[in-house]
């Protein structure tokens, strides 16, 4: 699907914008395009300037927490890096994105693919790896064609390969495309799919920045986190950090999609009100077709679903703000997380039941299949909720689910299996009475959807 | 015995023991014996990389170690968990385990195919028991 170009003309948006400033300027995939407008500035200011614990430094000072979903410092994980000598280190940038609901890795490599490639030398020098590799999803074919042609431009201009900038720093840089498995954004399953072998992944302890690549230490980042070294590098870690609130600092690129009338790709400062996102002019300004809203994932397929009276505001009355405090904040019982930044949004006339099936049968397709709670526990939640879609179910079904649930949960070797058990149990959590309308109302929940759910009275 | 002369002690389920450093906790429970050793299914010890996937072995690890006494958050993999000095494991005295290995076992028998008489494994499987 074409994004809207409209969109993202710098003119109706405010707030700076740090990644896609310069996304609508012809030709600015090309390199000579891209570095009269100031790019590789970041790749000259750290080799010809800095050494590479500097970078690290000023990646810690700005606060910059991993964009993937999980929200770890990024700087922290890069001073975890095992360094012992004589063994290779290596950078991998994770670009399996995904996560149904989220699209900005996509993006920012389709439309600023030197961004990435600026941000993997920058990055790579401050870890000291001379071989990175950039992990892309297997159905990313086209964009694989869009960076190697970037990446080999960049060799061209003496940015990769032997000593760049004269600086006797050598880094070879490497595209690597993946069979397509959700899982494979699974660090250590990325590490393995990368060695050429299936993307099962390892069990941690020993983590990767220990033993990773070919038990070689290794880092591995999202995209959206290696770009944004580029403006940490390029202004300071410090100018970085005023962005933002609290331990949130710097912008945050946002997916928003479902029933919205303006959905795209949205960077935002951190610490954007949810209601101002979501109605904002400069946003995407409220719901199609006039409709309500009734539901919102705000941070991709895996996080607690949030229903209406809980988006903007939180349980406490406090207004909801993109990040990744506030919307955690409640905990699993009225909060939500930030993620990776797919925004979900669902008008009245969705259904939470076929939603919540549809990603529960989306895990169990993707289980790995590796230990037992999730390969059997996930394609059990797809039936249990299949019948409950499909009007077959019965009320036992729903605390069966809630029952699979809890015994999934914490007891898997990687994340997938929470990623799987904490949408349906927050779906249920919030949406119970539409799940039992779905039980008592057989027929009536086949040809139309139950609307929006009720506040609950509060004592 | 004490080939390298550095032993580490563990305690399972209240019983402690004396390990060599880089034991599991499964096989330090096994030195024990008895009702302690947790259930496992998928670890065999002479494969490398065995282990970690049926997830019947969890434990719950109250204390870390001597030097780092904070609980694991979550239950772990006995087979694949290397034991460390000071640590305490409750495998049979804690209600957590119970109800997860019951759940991982209710798990591996929803879509199990209940023919035992044809089963090559039948008499020796934790399944059965």
């Amino acid at each position: 699907m074409p994004i809207d170009q409209a969109n993202l003309n710098p003119k109706y948006m405010k707030g700076r914008k740090l990644l896609i400033e310069q996304v609508n300027i012809p030709g600015i995939e090309t390199f000579d395009v891209y570095r009269k407008n100031g790019g590789y500035r970041s790749v000259d200011k750290a080799i010809k300037t800095m050494s590479p614990d500097d970078v690290v430094e000023e990646v810690k000072k700005s606060g910059l927490r991993g964009r993937g979903g999980a929200g770890f410092p990024t700087g922290m994980k890069w001073s975890f890096l095992a360094k012992p000598e004589g063994v290779p280190r290596y950078l991998v940038c994770n670009a399996d994105e995904s996560e149904p609901g989220t699209f900005k890795d996509r993006y920012l490599m389709e439309y600023l693919p030197h961004l990435l490639i600026e941000g993997m030398i920058t990055s790579s020098y401050a870890l000291g790896c001379n071989l990175s590799f950039i992990y892309i999803r297997g159905e990313f074919m086209w964009i694989l064609d869009i960076l190697e042609k970037a990446i080999a431009e960049a060799y061209a201009q003496g940015y990769l390969g032997k000593n760049i900038l004269g600086s006797g720093y050598d880094l070879d840089l490497r595209v690597m495309p993946g069979g397509g498995a959700y899982i494979c954004g699974e660090e250590t399953a990325l590490i393995e799919s990368l060695e050429g072998k299936r993307g099962n992944p390892r069990i941690k302890p020993p983590f990767p920045a220990v033993k990773g690549l070919w038990g070689c230490p290794t880092v591995v980042n999202n995209v959206e986190s290696i770009a944004a070294v580029v403006p940490i590098v390029n202004d300071g870690g410090d100018a970085y950090a005023q962005i933002g609130i609290g331990r949130s600092t710097g912008t945050k690129l946002i997916s928003a999609s479902g029933n919205l009338a303006r959905p795209g790709v949205y960077e935002i400062d951190l610490g954007l009100s949810v209601e101002e996102f979501i109605y904002g002019d400069d946003y995407c300004r409220g719901m199609a077709n006039g409709k309500k809203l009734k539901a919102c994932i705000p941070g991709g397929s895996s996080v607690p679903i949030l229903p209406h009276y809980l988006v903007t505001k939180t349980a406490a009355g406090e207004d909801r703000l993109m990040t990744y405090e506030s919307l955690s904040d409640g905990g699993f019982a009225t909060g939500s997380m930030l993620g990776s930044g797919g925004f979900i949004v669902f008008d009245e006339d969705q259904c939470i039941v076929r939603n919540t099936w549809n990603f529960a049968r989306f895990y169990s397709h993707e289980s790995c299949g590796q230990c037992s709670p999730c390969r059997e526990g996930t394609s059990w939640m797809e039936k249990v909720l299949y019948r409950l879609e499909n009007g077959q179910g019965n009320l036992r079904d729903i605390d069966l689910l809630a029952e699979i649930n809890k015994k999934i949960e914490g007891n898997t070797i990687c994340p997938l299996g929470d990623a799987a058990a904490w949408p349906v149990a927050a779906a249920i959590h919030h949406f119970r009475e539409e799940f039992e309308w779905h039980v008592t109302n057989k027929e009536e929940s086949q040809t139309r959807n139950f609307g929006l759910s009720k506040e609950p009275v509060s004592a | 015995m004490h080939r390298s002369g550095v032993m580490i002690k563990v305690t399972i389920d209240n019983i402690e023991v004396e390990v060599e450093p880089g034991t599991t906790i499964l096989n330090a429970a096994r030195q024990i014996g008895g009702e302690v050793v947790p259930p496992a299914m998928c670890y065999y010890s002479k494969l490398p990389g065995t282990g970690g996937k049926c997830r019947t072995c969890l434990v719950e690890v109250a204390a870390g170690s001597t030097a780092d006494p904070r609980p694991m958050p979550k239950l772990v993999a006995s087979c694949s968990t290397n034991v460390m000095d000071g640590m305490i494991v409750k495998n049979k005295t804690s209600e957590k385990v119970h109800e997860n290995r019951g759940g991982v076992v209710e798990f591996l028998l929803a879509n199990h195919p209940l023919d035992c008489p044809v089963c090559d494994q039948a008499g020796e499987c934790h399944l059965q028991d």
